[in-house]
């Protein structure tokens, strides 16, 4: 089997960074971009399995990012990933999933295991 | 003498005075003039001809008003009375009367002789008046403010009811007295500077705290206008206006925006905290996994980016605290203005040196003292620095400039740079907690409106001048020592 293709959109670089050492430690393919707007080109030109985002980025933020893959690749599922804040409450998280469509959606700060679950999970 | 008794008749029919003749004995009148008669809508001859006696003319009079006059027409006295009369078309006529007795020597009333004025129209324009001064005096008396007229001596000449009632002198004749005297000695000297500005015909206005003897705490905003008359200025309009509940609605108001901006920034904390901490408990859990597979070179920078993370969070955190420091009693004592700048500039110089950005200081000769938290203002400063650094940072020219100088009652402290400036469109928001146009990871947002607080909380104030293309420029301005607020002089942008 051939190893997945994981697209990692995150602004902030620290964070970024910790995520893909993890996925390239479980022998992903890990593709990543810092910001949404980048990430499009890429979902459409080259093949990619899944999709983790960040939700507020300066430019193309992750709901838009996902809205536009929903129309481009509609099996490509996207995983959300945020730091909460501002932008979402506790408890909106699965309303945020439902209304946008992501496919579920990991609260910063989170584990590495809840990290591969959900991604082993999205891609089964 | 014909002549001056036709000027006479002339004169007195202008003014409308008639005269008339009676003999009481037989109860007639011998004599009427035309314009007694014409009062009465007649020529004398009708006038004879209808009145034949003097008991008939009675009649004329209205009824209520005959008891009185006909009291006096039994007299042996001069009266001067008004009174209505019925005219000859029917309408009421507003008339006074000279009234003479004419005595013979044993003393009895046997004639008698008078003036009679028509004063309708006169009284009529007496009534428009009083009607259009009762009307002032209702506007006056019950708009929500306190109104005097003041002479140039500085005593009352006019104050309405409500000004009476909030300096306790309600019922009492204040006019002609001292403003001193009603005002107190105190709140006088306070606005005796203001009150020689407005009798040089200046309008001004200000804030005053209410005299202790009026009330315990409080706040009046007064205008003064001055007042003219032909001469010149004669005195000046006083306007006052309680303002103590707008004051204690202001400082809810700032408290309540306190506890948004707090609880914005609870939620850009937890926002900006969760980053750092993401990274932490991945990089940590990471940690064990390079361990089995004893990746000595990984693990290191793995190690190194987590206490990177964590001094980041730090940062975060700190910023927090010194928000919330603004909020609490700082210090404050009399400090060298110039020499804070100076200070700062050694703080900030190796950092500055390292980024190759040239700091220009262009202090005013002069000391400028005023009382302050010399930490708030270094505070300020560095912040007000750290931002021109960064703005300069691509620019081929990376200058900073910071002038002080003294403008009458304020201290200026400029900051300059050579940077982009800030667009348009942004300077309304450059001052809210947590508005940042830098990237992730280099600023919380939070500086600028610190620096805000901050300087806020010195009774100063700070305001942004900017053209985009062409650099930005912050101007802090605070009272020199014993000037209360800037808020008047420089409105915030």
């Amino acid at each position: 089997m051939s190893k997945k293709n994981i697209l990692l959109v995150d602004d902030d670089d620290g964070f970024r960074e910790s995520v893909r050492d993890i996925l390239l430690l479980e022998d992903y393919e890990v593709i990543e971009v810092s910001d949404g707007k980048y990430a499009l080109p890429i979902v459409e030109k080259q093949a990619v399995d899944l999709v983790l985002t960040d939700i507020l980025m300066p430019e193309t933020e992750g709901v838009e990012l996902n809205l536009k893959i929903n129309k481009m690749k509609p099996g490509l599922k996207v995983i959300g990933m945020t730091g909460g804040g501002r932008m979402l409450e506790q408890g909106s998280v699965v309303e945020m999933c439902r209304d946008f469509s992501f496919e579920t959606m990991l609260c910063k700060p989170f584990t590495m295991e809840e990290l591969l679950a959900t991604v082993e999970q999205a891609l089964n | 003498m014909q002549c001056i008794r036709k000027i006479g008749k002339k004169s007195a029919e202008l003014a409308h005075v008639g005269h008339w003749q009676a003999d009481k004995q037989k109860g007639v009148y011998t004599v009427v003039s035309e314009e007694f008669a014409r009062i009465h809508g007649y020529t004398v001859d009708e006038f004879m001809a209808r009145y034949k006696s003097l008991e008939q003319w009675r009649e004329t009079v209205h009824p209520k008003d005959r008891p009185n006059l006909f009291e006096k027409y039994e007299g042996l006295e001069n009266a001067n009375t008004g009174f209505r009369i019925f005219h000859r078309d029917g309408s009421v006529r507003h008339v006074r009367e000279i009234y003479s007795p004419i005595l013979d020597e044993a003393g009895n009333l046997v004639a008698s002789e008078g003036t009679l004025q028509d004063v309708t129209e006169l009284r009529q324009v007496e009534i428009e008046l009083s009607l259009s001064e009762n009307q002032l005096r209702l506007i006056t008396d019950n708009v929500p403010a306190l109104i005097a007229l003041v002479d140039t001596k500085k005593n009352y000449i006019y104050t309405n009811e409500r000004y009476n009632k909030f300096f306790k002198c309600a019922g009492e004749d204040i006019i002609g007295r001292s403003v001193r005297e009603i005002i107190g000695a105190e709140a006088f000297e306070h606005a005796l500077p203001y009150m020689e500005k407005v009798l040089q015909g200046q309008t001004v206005e200000f804030e005053i705290e209410i005299p202790r003897a009026i009330e315990k705490s409080g706040y009046l905003s007064v205008v003064y206008v001055p007042h003219l008359d032909s001469a010149g200025i004669d005195g000046f309009l006083v306007l006052l206006l309680d303002i103590t509940q707008r004051k204690r609605m202001e400082e809810q108001l700032q408290h309540a925006e306190k506890m948004i901006a707090l609880g914005n920034l609870s939620a850009g904390i937890g926002h900006e905290l969760n980053q750092p901490l993401g990274a932490v408990v991945l990089k940590s859990q990471m940690l064990a996994k390079l361990t089995d597979r004893g990746d000595l070179e990984k693990i290191r920078t793995v190690s190194e980016s987590i206490v990177e993370q964590i001094l980041r969070a730090k940062t975060i955190v700190d910023a927090l605290r010194t928000f919330s420091r603004a909020d609490t009693n700082v210090e404050r004592s009399l400090h060298d203005v110039n020499k804070i700048v100076r200070e700062v500039a050694v703080l900030c110089g190796d950092e500055l040196k390292l980024n190759q950005v040239e700091l220009e200081l262009a202090l005013s000769e002069e000391e400028i003292v005023t009382t302050l938290s010399s930490v708030q203002m270094g505070q300020v400063l560095s912040n007000l620095i750290s931002n021109a650094k960064d703005a300069v940072e691509h620019q081929a020219v990376k200058r900073i400039r910071i002038s002080t100088r003294l403008d009458n009652e304020y201290i200026i402290v400029e900051v300059s740079d050579t940077g982009l400036g800030i667009p348009e469109s942004l300077i309304a928001n450059i001052f809210d907690p947590f508005f940042t146009t830098k990237g992730v990871g280099k600023g919380t947002g939070l500086g600028l409106s610190l620096s805000y607080n901050m300087v806020k909380d010195n009774g100063g104030n700070i305001a942004v001048a900017s053209e985009e293309g062409k650099g930005a420029k912050f101007v802090i301005t605070l009272p020199v020592k014993g000037v209360t607020s800037v808020e008047k002089k420089y409105p915030s942008s």
